[in-house]
């Protein structure tokens, strides 16, 4: 069964090349465009990873994850965060919130692919 | 040299449905068949000229009716029991255009011998410049074979023109 | 790797964040204490320098990261919005929108922009915030004679919890070593028994790796969790037991709040996520093809919709009734959502014509107020976009030659500050967009004589004032006189009408001497479903868009009788031309006993059709006509009937205008 990754963005064109990515490797990917509809898809279903982007309209990255964490339902889901450089201090934020980790945009696809693969496999 | 005209069709000719209008048998490829209809109830379009028969609607697409009869002067006789509409799918150059061709009878589909396709004459016959593509033998007689796409854009108005009517 | 669809969503992007940023610099000039726009254009250039970025524009990013610095320096207080600032911001965006087009502008102009950003931002440094990127590069490097590796590490409780997997780590770790890794697991951080909790992780672990293993690639493993974990890494030395080698990286678990509140009010003024956003960020690009067929679907629905209540009012089953109510709301509800799809308002394009407004004022010197009014009057994307330009054109010729310089204006007795207005509207089935100015307005004689002059009229035609007007538009009408570097270039008057008409719209034009002009443009709504008003003559039935019918009245006795296909009548105190469509259209058939007449809106026109039933109004799901008969102007498409005939939809303004009765159409129709 294929591994089944969320990811959160509000940029179609970051979101698309993102699924596409992980789509080329056999990942199922659900598309979300902020942190509200993110949450609810990541609350009415289980996946194997969420990815989300922090600048959001509606809710952040980093609130998507306290909001999620504070579900029973993501015990044991990965999150990666996406940031940009000058967002560094957001990071640990991230972490803070429940993140397992980070991606720092810009991102190479196969930078993005590695990550992906080591953290859900 | 008969079929420097029609070469490029030779496979057609052995695949060509034939119709009859104001005693004349004329035969279009089957290729370009899409279907026969009843007559269904056509809605005239008015200032439209004598060529066009209508609209119809086949199965929710709106589509345009052509009368060939004024054009190649045969008298217009009424709607009967043979009558039909036969929906061709006509390669023009602005693109695919779905027609009607009205049909006083539709016979059968036949097979043409290549060998005997011969031109058209250029003067001294009803049929305008361009419409047919050459004449046939089939058993007795002698078969049309009409050139649509030059018609459509030639008569009908398929091929985009400064001059407007209104 | 990113395919052309990605790239086409990436323009789409980008557009509608350029445009808004724009938009809001532009805001900015009027308004500049407003910090929602302030946040609002850093959130927009922080967008567009992550995904420029995702995108290869580096050169791109690196801009705007000082771009967006300047920006912070106003959001956080340290300094505020000048003109200075907004001028040079417009010249940053005309370096964005240059970059994002793929050309290539001289880099000096980079620096130059970044250099004037910083000093009208108080001349500080802009700081960029690169103390994380450092301390992710302060990894001390190890050399030689190592003989190995030494790594205890122990993962944050809440490992698993978060989603990560400690055997996957072990496995990794296992692949960098190779066989000859040892591994030991140690358990005295382990709670007893009773308050060990299933899903937190104590264990750690102690392993050793030959010394070929790269120690980058170790910590790589750890590299989300160095901050929040125990780890030491320790390189075995040949000789000495070299304590000072030890790379050693023990950090709290990150949780110690000291860090990140510094920076706290940063992310906290990032938050405010603007709604207004949703305007730049969701676009979805959909093949118009794909569009037309959901459109063809639910007119097919809709249709069928009509004759299934057809049906149900026969049965009179009051549960039938029921279903079909409901399939009604839901067929219609579907129909408007579908046509909104293709519908985008004004305001998508209104930005640029705020930046044309401002760039003009400064080129002019003349001080003039730039009015938009119901920008959010949509119409179809692909007609937005084609009248941009017509649209460009008229507002450069309404400040370069509508508006008087102020000296003059107030010599006038006007207020010294002119007025643009862009304006746009619903007027029954039609949109109009109209832009005014208050400037010295047109002189007929001025334009007629000039068209004599270039032989565009005869010197004994005689011309009404709207005619006039329309001569303006005549290619061959403008002069060389008339070209400034303002009005000259682009698109010239004549191409403002051909566009216009294409889209089977008018120009009107409206103009009074010393108080100002104003060209409407005016267009139909090119929907695929209307309402429509069914009418019967003789025995044919055609149907006009009922947003253009503006009364229905029994067709008065003393013009029942006439033959020619046009009349008037004096009808409500009013003379009204009258068409009678029996004759135009030829169709013979009974004349009803009480024929009507349809009172129909076109332009600024009324217009009778008489006609011999009314049927009644019905949803029209227009269908194109094929090439055969669509270059019969006079129809606009045809629709399905609920019975399956086939109705001509009537296009009023052109069956107007084929029967000589519009203002303008004397000659043509002759």
């Amino acid at each position: 069964m294929s591994k089944e990754i969320l990811i959160i963005d509000d940029s179609p064109s970051v979101r698309r090349m993102v699924a596409m990515t992980l789509q080329q490797e056999g990942y199922e990917v659900t598309q979300c465009e902020d942190g509200a509809e993110g949450l609810d898809t990541a609350k009415a279903k289980r996946f194997d990873m969420v990815i989300t982007d922090q600048n959001m309209p509606n809710m952040t990255g980093i609130e998507f994850i306290q909001a999620y964490r504070n579900d029973p339902s993501s015990s044991g889901v990965p999150i990666i965060f996406l940031s940009t450089e000058s967002e560094g201090d957001l990071k640990s934020q991230a972490k803070a919130a429940g993140a397992l980790g980070w991606v720092m945009k810009p991102f190479e696809q196969a930078k993005l692919l590695a990550v992906v693969k080591k953290v859900v496999g | 040299m008969t079929l420097e005209l029609v070469s490029a069709s030779e496979d057609d000719l052995k695949d060509m449905v034939a119709f009859e209008m104001g005693g004349e048998l004329l035969v279009v490829p089957t290729r370009i068949l899409r279907e026969v209809l009843e007559p269904p109830k056509l809605t005239r379009v008015p200032l439209a000229g004598p060529y066009s028969a209508g609209l119809i609607n086949v199965r929710g697409v709106v589509l345009p009716v052509a009368d060939l009869r004024p054009l190649f002067e045969m008298e217009q006789k009424p709607f009967d029991i043979d009558t039909r509409v036969l929906v061709l799918e006509l390669a023009l150059e602005e693109g695919t255009m779905t027609l009607g061709v009205i049909a006083e009878k539709v016979h059968a589909v036949l097979a043409l011998d290549p060998e005997t396709i011969q031109k058209v004459p250029s003067v001294g016959t009803r049929w305008p410049q361009g419409a047919i593509k050459g004449i046939g033998r089939w058993k007795d007689g002698f078969v049309n074979l009409i050139d649509v796409e030059r018609i459509a854009e030639t008569y009908l108005g398929a091929m985009p023109t400064d001059e407007s009517l209104g | 790797m990113i395919d052309e669809e990605t790239q086409e969503i990436f323009r789409q992007e980008t557009e509608a964040l350029i445009e808004s940023l724009q938009e809001c610099l532009l805001q900015l000039n009027s308004t500049p204490e407003d910090m929602e726009l302030v946040t609002q254009v850093f959130r927009d250039l922080h967008t567009l320098k992550g995904t420029g970025a995702m995108f290869g524009f580096a050169r791109l990013a690196e801009f705007i990261h000082d771009f967006e610095a300047a920006f912070e320096q106003v959001r956080s207080g340290n300094a505020v919005v000048t003109p200075d600032l907004i001028a040079v911001s417009l010249r940053a965006y005309d370096l964005i929108v240059a970059l994002l087009e793929g050309e290539d502008p001289p880099a000096e102009q980079d620096a130059e922009l970044k250099a004037a950003l910083s000093a009208v931002t108080s001349g500080g440094a802009a700081p960029a915030a690169a103390g994380a990127e450092v301390a992710e590069v302060a990894e001390a490097e190890a050399d030689g004679e190592t003989e190995g590796w030494k790594l205890r590490y122990k993962l944050p409780p809440e490992f698993m919890e978060i989603g990560g997997n400690p055997v996957a780590i072990l496995e990794e770790l296992l692949e960098i070593g190779g066989p000859e890794t040892k591994v030991e697991a140690i358990l005295d951080g382990l709670p007893s028994l009773a308050e060990l909790k299933p899903n937190e992780l104590h264990t750690a672990w102690e392993l050793t790796l030959p010394a070929d293993a790269d120690e980058e690639e170790i910590r790589d493993v750890f590299m989300f969790h160095e901050d929040s974990m125990e780890l030491e890494l320790t390189a075995i030395r040949a000789a000495a037991p070299a304590a000072a080698e030890v790379a050693e990286v023990s950090a709290e678990p990150v949780a110690s709040a000291d860090a990140p509140a510094a920076e706290a009010p940063k992310a906290e003024a990032k938050k405010p996520a603007a709604k207004k956003s949703g305007s730049a960020n969701v676009q979805m690009r959909v093949s118009a093809e794909r569009l037309d067929d959901i459109m063809d679907r639910v007119g097919e629905l809709v249709i069928a919709e009509a004759r299934l209540s057809d049906l149900a009012q026969k049965l009179n089953d009051p549960n039938l009734t029921e279903v079909v109510e409901d399939i009604r709301r839901l067929a219609l509800g579907l129909r408007d959502t579908t046509m909104a799809i293709r519908l985008t308002p004004l305001s998508s394009i209104t930005g640029r014509f705020q930046r044309l407004a401002h760039d003009l004022a400064g080129k002019t010197g003349k001080d003039f107020d730039f009015v938009i009014e119901g920008e959010e009057t949509e119409l179809d994307k692909t007609v937005i976009e084609k009248l941009s330009d017509p649209l460009v054109h008229i507002l450069r010729n309404a400040v370069d030659h509508g508006l008087e310089d102020n000296d003059t204006r107030v010599a006038n007795g006007k207020p010294a500050r002119g007025t643009v207005r862009l304006k746009a509207s619903y007027s029954g089935a039609d949109v109009l967009i109209s832009v005014q100015d208050d400037g010295k307005g047109l002189d007929p004689d001025f334009i007629l004589g000039r068209a004599i002059d270039r032989g565009l009229v005869s010197a004994d035609a005689n011309l009404s004032r709207g005619e006039i007007f329309q001569l303006l538009m005549a290619p061959g009408f403008s002069t060389a006189e008339q070209v400034t570097d303002l009005s000259g270039r682009g698109v010239g008057t004549d191409v403002v009408k051909s566009t216009v008409e294409a889209l089977r719209g008018s120009v009107e034009i409206e103009s009074e001497l010393g108080a100002g002009s104003s060209f409407t443009l005016r267009l139909p709504l090119t929907l695929a479903i209307i309402d429509g008003l069914l009418l019967q003559v003789g025995e044919e039935r055609y149907t006009v868009p009922l947003a253009a019918v503006e009364g229905i009245v029994e067709e008065p006795e003393a013009i029942r009788d006439g033959q020619e296909p046009t009349t008037t009548v004096e009808l409500r105190e009013k003379l009204i031309s009258i068409m009678r469509l029996r004759e135009i259209f030829e169709t013979g058939g009974e004349r009803a006993e009480f024929p009507k007449v349809v009172l129909v809106r076109t332009g600024d026109q009324q217009i009778g059709l008489a006609v011999d039933r009314i049927i009644g109004s019905y949803q029209t799901v227009i269908k194109q006509l094929s090439p055969m008969h669509s270059r019969l102007n006079v129809f606009s498409g045809a629709t399905i009937l609920g019975d399956g005939d086939v109705a001509l939809i009537v296009d009023v303004a052109q069956l107007v205008k084929a029967q000589g009765l519009d203002h303008d159409g004397k000659e043509q129709a002759a």
